[in-house]
Order: C-alpha cells, then structure tokens, then sequence
C-alpha cells in the first residue's frame, strides 16, 4: 500500500496544506524511477485530506434528499387531489399549485440532491486520486455555502412563480449569475488546480469523467440561459421558438449526461472497486466508455423533439446518436457489473454493494430505454405522456438515487470513523427503495403507454376515439399508485437519515487526521516511451514502423498526464460537435420559414404570456401539434415553425396533463369559458385535475410594469410594431375590449372589489384567445409584401 | 458575401457529417485503448485502491469493553 509511510504525526491532529516537505522520510526506492535522481524529485511533501468539506456535503445531501424527495410526493398529492389548496386562502393556493411546485422538485432532486451528492463523492475521491488536499479550503467552503444558498434562493423563488420556465433552467438571472460563479469560479477553479498540484501521475478514469461535467455544465449553463432581464425576477431569452427550443434541449438533454451521468459514473468508478475490493473490470473498457459518452451524448439533444416544429435533419442527427448512446451506456453497465466478478458473494450481505449493483443495473436499464425512446416512431407515441416521467424516474430513483444512498453508506464509518450504527436499517432501506421504484416505475410505465395509445385511437370511421378528458380518469389510479410509492421512497430516506444521525452520535470526540507523505511529481517528468517497434529489424518499409510506433499512441499517454490539455481536448470535442448542432439552426433562413401574418404580441399579450410563463402552465400543457392525424383531428392544425418567432421563451412543453393549447385561441374563443375555468376548472370541464386560478381574478394586473417587457421585446425585434412609451395606454385598451366581451357573454362587472378589466386573469385571456389564430389571419393586403423563404404549404 | 453562402449550404448532410467525425474519433480512441500495455492498465487500475486511509474504528456499543 501507497501510504505505508504515513507519518506519526498522524495522530498530532495537525493538517498540512501539502507545501511543507520532506526530503527523507520516504525511501529512494519507492519513487519513481525517473524522480529518484534529481534532487528536486526527492522532495517528499506531507499532507492530510479535507474530509470536513465531505461531511458537509453529505449532510447536505441527505437534507436535500428528504426535501426533494417529499416536494416529489406533495406534487404527486397535488395532481391527483387539485382540491387540497383550494382549502387555503388564495395567495396560499397560488403557491400550493402543482404548476409551481414541480420545478422546485425536479430541480431540488436534481441540483439539491444530486448535485451535493456527486459533490460529496468528488471532494472524497479526487483527493485521493491525486494524493493532495484540495488546493483550496476557503474555495471548497465558498462552494458548499454558495450552493446551498442558490438551492435556498430556488426554494424561495420558483413557489413565487418567478421562473424562466425552461426546464432545470428555471432559475432566473441573478441566481444564473450565482450558479456560473460558484460552479466555475469556486468548485472548477479549485478542483483543476488540484488536479495541477496533484502526486499521483496517471489521472484516474473517474477524473475524466469529474472533468467533462465541469467543462460541459459550464458551457450548458452559459448558453442556454443568454437574456435580456427587465427586473431582478424576469428576463427572456436572446432566443425565441425553435431555435429556443433547440437551444433547451440541447442544454436538457446534456445536462443528464454531464450532471447526473459522468459524475456518477466517476463516482461508479471509484467508490465501486473499492467497496468491492477489485479493480475496475476493463480499464480500457472504461476508456472507451468515456470518450464515447463525450463523443455521442452532445449531439443527441434533438431527439427530445421529435416531430415538433424542429428541422428534419436536426431531429434525425438526435435520434442517430441517442440510438448510438445505448452502447456505451451498456458498455459502462458492463464494466460495473463485471467488476463484481469474484465478489458476488459480497453482495448478498453488504447493503453498499446491493446498492451499487441495482443502481447500475437501473442504469443500464434507463439507458436502453431512452435510446428507444429516442427512437422517432417509438417516441411518436411516448412524447408529451406519462411514459416519459417513467423513464425519468427510472434513472433519477434507480441509478442516481442508488449510487448516491451506496456511496453514503460506504462513507459514512469512514467519515465518521466509527462503524455504521446499523447495517440492518441499511438492508432495509435498499428494500424499501427497491420495492418504491418498482411500485412507482411499473404503474407510470403502463399509465404512459395507455395515454399514448388512448390519443392515437380512431374509430373505423377514422373519427377520434376519445377526447383527452376521456384518458384523464383512467390515469388516476395509476397516480395515487404513485402517491404511495412516493411515500415508500421517502421512509427510505428517512432511514438513511436516522442510521446516518445514530452513527454521528458514535462519532470520536476529535476527528483522526492522517498525514500522508508522497513525493512530489517532478515537473519534467517524461512518460518512459517504449519506442521499440517489433517491427525493428523486419524487412518493411520505414512507413510501416512509424505508423506502428504512432499506433502505440505514447503521446496520448503524455497528453492524458496534463489536465489543461485534457481538459482542451474534452471541450473541444463538446464545442466542435455542439456548434455543427447549433449553427446552422441560426443561420439558415429556410430551417424557420417566415409567415407574414404572424405578428407580435400586442402589449397585454406579452404581459399575459408573463403569466403563463410565471403560473407554470407549460408543466401541464404543450403548445406544439404535432403532424399526425390523431393530433390534428384532437387539435387543430399541426404547428409550424414560423409560428413561434416571437416566443420567448418558447412554450413547446414537454408533456401534456391538460390538452394541447397551440390553437386555443381557434378551438375556445369565449373570454368568459376561460374566466370561469380558471375560477373552477371541473365546473367548466368534468374531471379536470386542473387547480383553481382563482387568485388570477382577483389579484390585480400591475399594468406600469408592461412598458419595460415590451421594450424587451422591441430590442429583440427591432420590427416590433407597438409604441412602446404607449404600451401602458395600449394594455388597458384592449384589457376593457377582453372584459366586455366576458360581461357580454354573462360574466361580472368586478370581482373582488375591481373591476374585472384589471384583473391579471384578463391578460392571461387575451393572450390565449390569440394562441394560434395568426396562422389563418389573412394578409393586410396594404403591407409589404414579403414571400417566405420557402413556402409553407396552406397557409397563406 | 459570407451570409450569402452559409444560407445557401446543404446542412441535410451533417447527420452524415457527424457520423463521419464521431466513427473517426471513435476508432482512434480504441486503438489507443486496445494497445495499451497490460501492465499499464492493472497500475491504472489499481489506482483507487491504494489510498486507503484508516480502518474504521469499532462501534463504541459493539465492544463494551
């Protein structure tokens, strides 16, 4: 073992920052061959490890586990009994929406839960993958606070309706600035100059993988979350309708890949061979599972789009290369599994293993199955139903959750140093888990499929078989299935948490902290080159003993020991693959064909599209028809791509618990339907799980806050047709126009003690009443006429 | 003049174009790999399980003594 010359100050408490050395304590003969000569190489430097920073972020994992993972059941709750926050006051019930509480869970599971969990697993391991204490203590705890607070300020603003509603994105501005500083500037910065200052040569595999996530989640983030803010709380993207949407789930897409993949799958590759005692499977294996990854999961972002408004090509290059991820996806599955070649003995008694194992094997698993899914005609059907939540949980409870509850258990007697206090409640947490995924992965499974195939049916006539309000009962059973499984999920968790407080209660009263002595890596270092070919002596041409001296690929070898380079390389080939995505969607006119009767907003639009966007809808409702004939005969005509140039952001959706709404404002132009249905959505619709909107009619529209949002959007459009310094004027105008078509129609004159004019509801109205009509509006035959780029068939 | 020919390219043939790029990439790194020493690859390998740091200590209520 490496560390056979720890030093007997071990137990003097003292920690050394790695700079103090010392030229004899470590025998000549255990330093590398090429340092054992120079003096310098000599120097041998003492140092500990920061195992309080890894406390803290498993703490912190465990809290975050239990909020995200109790936000999850309460939004399950909310779904099938809406009801439940109609028993509250109307500010209560705003917050108690479904709408605005399912991104504070899926961003609590994903940035709270996982994130501090796969920061856990990186301070741990890459300390000791390098044999140096983290470069910077004072970065490591400006990380770990930064992040908490960000996760607070998410909390704190997403139930207020403040959001960008991009998924996983929608955090706005400010807190984007907070997440770039603190992911780049605190957590990157300290970890590549800890990969500088590292004395262990070789970079681990499971380096590489911690590597690509910091490249890649810096890039995602910068990109997808380019605005143009109007106040501390709301901005709009620089991008609007496809390219916005192209640009989401290029960032959604890899942001499972580089947030809750490689970092996990790092985590695989260390915490896995040790809890088993076995090396790695196949290193090289492990290798080519890696560069693939980088490779494929990049492009793959446009299958997430399949048969939307989004390019032909765009949608092929994603399916190509999400069908390509399952082999190296398998490839690493493999590796894990293997590993436990010999070992399997193992298993059946430590709780880590079981862990470990399920949790890959679930990788494995939701691998497969989003490589099917990226498929176009399995995801025709899949698309916008419950089926995709499924796989979703699948990989999130299975693989993310696993992984994460085995790496806490194999760390918490190492950390605590004292035994864990009961390997019996950890047998019964992966139980108990096991039994919640499967309960909640099987029903959501089958409800998905249901409402796929429920939509599609046609009659023999050719006639839809059933409304979307037909499917919506059947799913419920399967919704309160989940409800329990949810709850089963979190008691294991609960379990964790408890075995975790018992075995810190056993802690020692100070913590033991070794000090670890390694020489240091000599700066000119040169990797031993076997430069002899056995093709030295061979009767073949010079040409072939090069290109067999270049196979040997000695300089990849020097190239893989320098982290900057590396880390060059990895985001060259993230940069490279992402831009031949990305480019020609802004470039090419003809990828967005223009149709001239679709116009801006007007200014109580764009403040009723802000309410849209803040209330959440799009967690509900798609806008975006897709061509086949079920979706048209349900809908109305399929959505084009020039539809939504003024969309920012865009308001595609990702799933459909209530109908499509592109062409609402065809399909329901009454003002009063839509003010009754958001005052009591099952006494206007039978069976809607939708909640009450109510605080819309009675909350006032602020209406001094519409000229900066216009302004917004006239800097995005320069073409903008509205007087800005009127839009005020303007927003009440057509306000007064909205409400005396619904006191026409019966509706009342005020409400809540004003007049319904003012009411938010009215611009939310007016802005749905216009979804989709401009398609059909006939050309204003004194404008200048403008042909689109390439025609566009039945529209004009 | 640049805007011009980027409109006019025929971006149907990236799908090929990053097949291309990702089967080149993709062949050079498993002929990197699969050429690796085997001695190389165990010390690789080996690596996370030499920095053990300490045994645990015994559960304080699993030895009274």
């Amino acid at each position: 073992m490496s560390h056979n010359a720890i030093s007997d100050a071990a137990s003097s408490q003292q920690a050394f920052d790695g700079r103090e050395t010392d030229s004899s304590s470590v025998p000549s003969s255990r330093l590398n061959p090429t340092e054992a000569n120079p003096t310098e190489a000599n120097l041998v430097e003492r140092y500990s490890y920061d195992d309080d920073i890894v406390r803290w972020f498993v703490f912190a994992t465990i809290f975050w586990g239990l909020v995200a993972t109790s936000m999850g059941v309460l939004v399950a709750v909310l779904l099938v009994s809406p009801e439940l926050a109609g028993n509250f006051r109307s500010e209560f019930a705003a917050v108690l929406s479904f709408a605005r509480l399912r991104p504070l869970h899926t961003n609590a599971a994903i940035f709270a839960f996982a994130g501090n969990g796969i920061f856990a697993a990186i301070y741990y391991s890459t300390q000791r993958l390098c044999k140096a204490r983290m470069w910077s203590d004072a970065l490591s705890r400006l990380h770990f606070w930064g992040w908490q607070g960000i996760i607070v300020a998410a909390a704190w603003t997403l139930p207020l309706g403040i959001t960008q509603s991009k998924e996983y994105a929608e955090l706005e501005w400010p807190i984007d600035i907070a997440i770039a500083i603190v992911w780049l500037l605190f957590f990157g910065t300290n970890f590549m100059m800890t990969l500088i200052h590292r004395r262990e040569r070789h970079m681990y595999v499971a380096l590489w993988f911690y590597i690509a996530s910091i490249v890649t989640v810096t890039i995602l983030h910068g990109f997808n979350n380019l605005v143009v803010p109007v106040g501390l709380g709301k901005s709009y993207p620089i991008y609007a309708g496809v390219q916005d949407a192209l640009m989401q789930w290029w960032y959604g897409h890899n942001l499972v890949a580089f947030f809750l993949t490689m970092p996990f799958l790092g985590l695989m590759y260390y915490f896995l061979p040790k809890a088993a005692d076995r090396p790695v499977f196949s290193y090289k294996l492990s290798i080519i599972h890696f560069w693939s990854l980088v490779f494929i999961c990049i492009w793959a972002g446009p299958h997430h789009l399949h048969y939307t408004a989004l390019p032909q090509w765009a949608s092929t290059l994603g399916m190509l290369f999400g069908l390509m991820l399952w082999m190296p996806s398998w490839a690493g599955m493999i590796n894990g599994l293997l590993t436990l070649r010999g070992a399997w003995h193992k298993v059946a008694a430590d709780p880590v293993l079981k862990f470990f194992v399920v949790g890959i094997a679930f990788y494995g698993m939701s691998s497969f199955e989003g490589s099917m899914l990226s498929i176009k005609s399995v995801n025709a059907l899949s698309h916008y139903t419950d089926w995709t939540i499924a796989h979703v949980h699948t990989a999130a409870l299975g693989w993310n959750g696993f992984m994460t509850f085995g790496m806490i258990y194999w760390l918490l007697p190492r950390l605590y140093q004292t035994k864990l206090y009961s390997t019996k409640l950890a047998e019964w947490h992966f139980w108990i888990g096991t039994i919640a995924i499967l309960l909640y992965i099987i029903p959501i499974h089958i409800a998905g499929i249901t409402q796929g195939m429920m939509w599609r049916e046609l009659t023999p006539k050719g006639d839809l078989a059933n409304t979307f309000m037909d499917t919506v009962p059947v799913m419920i059973p399967f919704w309160w299935t989940r409800v329990f499984a949810g709850v089963l999920y979190v008691l294991g968790i609960v379990l964790l948490a408890y075995n975790a407080l018992r075995t810190w209660m056993s802690r020692p009263r100070t913590y033991d902290v070794p000090v670890y002595s390694t020489p240091r890596l000599s700066p000119g270092y040169l990797e031993p080159v076997q430069d002899t070919s056995p093709l030295s002596g061979v009767p073949v041409l010079d040409l072939a003993t090069k290109i067999d001296r270049f196979n040997r690929m000695n300089w990849h070898r020097t190239w893989e020991h320098l982290p900057l380079k590396f880390t060059l390389m990895t985001t060259l080939a993230v940069v490279v693959a992402s831009a031949l995505e990305l480019v020609p969607m802004f470039l090419i006119r003809s990828n967005i064909p223009t149709i001239n009767t679709v116009k801006p907003y007007t200014p109580l639009e764009i403040a009723g599209r802000d309410i849209y966007v803040s209330e959440g809808c799009y967690n509900c409702h798609s806008q975006m028809i897709r061509p086949m004939v079920a979706e048209k005969l349900m809908y109305g005509e399929y959505s084009k791509p020039g539809e939504s140039v003024y969309d920012h952001p865009f308001q595609w959706g990702s799933r459909r618990i209530g109908p499509d709404l592109a062409r609402i404002g065809i399909t329901q132009q009454s003002g009063y339907w839509h003010w009754k249905h958001f005052e009591s959505p099952s006494s206007v619709t039978r069976g809607s799980v939708m909640p009450s909107f109510r605080h819309l009619l009675e909350e006032k529209l602020n209406f001094a806050q519409i000229e900066p949002r216009v302004a917004a959007n006239k800097y995005l459009h320069p073409e903008y047709p509205y007087d800005v310094s009127k839009s005020e004027e303007l927003a009440k105008e057509q306000a007064e126009k909205v409400a005396a078509e619904i006191i026409s129609l019966g509706g009342p004159v005020d409400y809540n003690g004003h007049l319904i004019e003012d009411s938010t509801a009215i611009a939310l109205i007016a802005y749905l009443k216009r979804l989709g009509t401009d398609l059909f509006k006939t050309q204003d035959p004194k404008a200048p006429a403008e042909p689109p780029a390439t025609p566009v068939a039945g529209i004009q | 003049m640049l805007k011009e020919v980027v409109s006019k390219l025929d971006y149907s043939v990236l799908e090929q174009i990053a097949l291309v790029i990702f089967a080149l990439c993709f062949g050079a790194i498993c002929l990197w790999a699969l050429t690796l020493r085997r001695s190389t690859v165990d010390r690789f390998s080996a690596i996370p399980l030499s920095d053990e740091v300490v045994d645990p200590k015994p559960h304080p209520t699993s030895n009274p003594s």
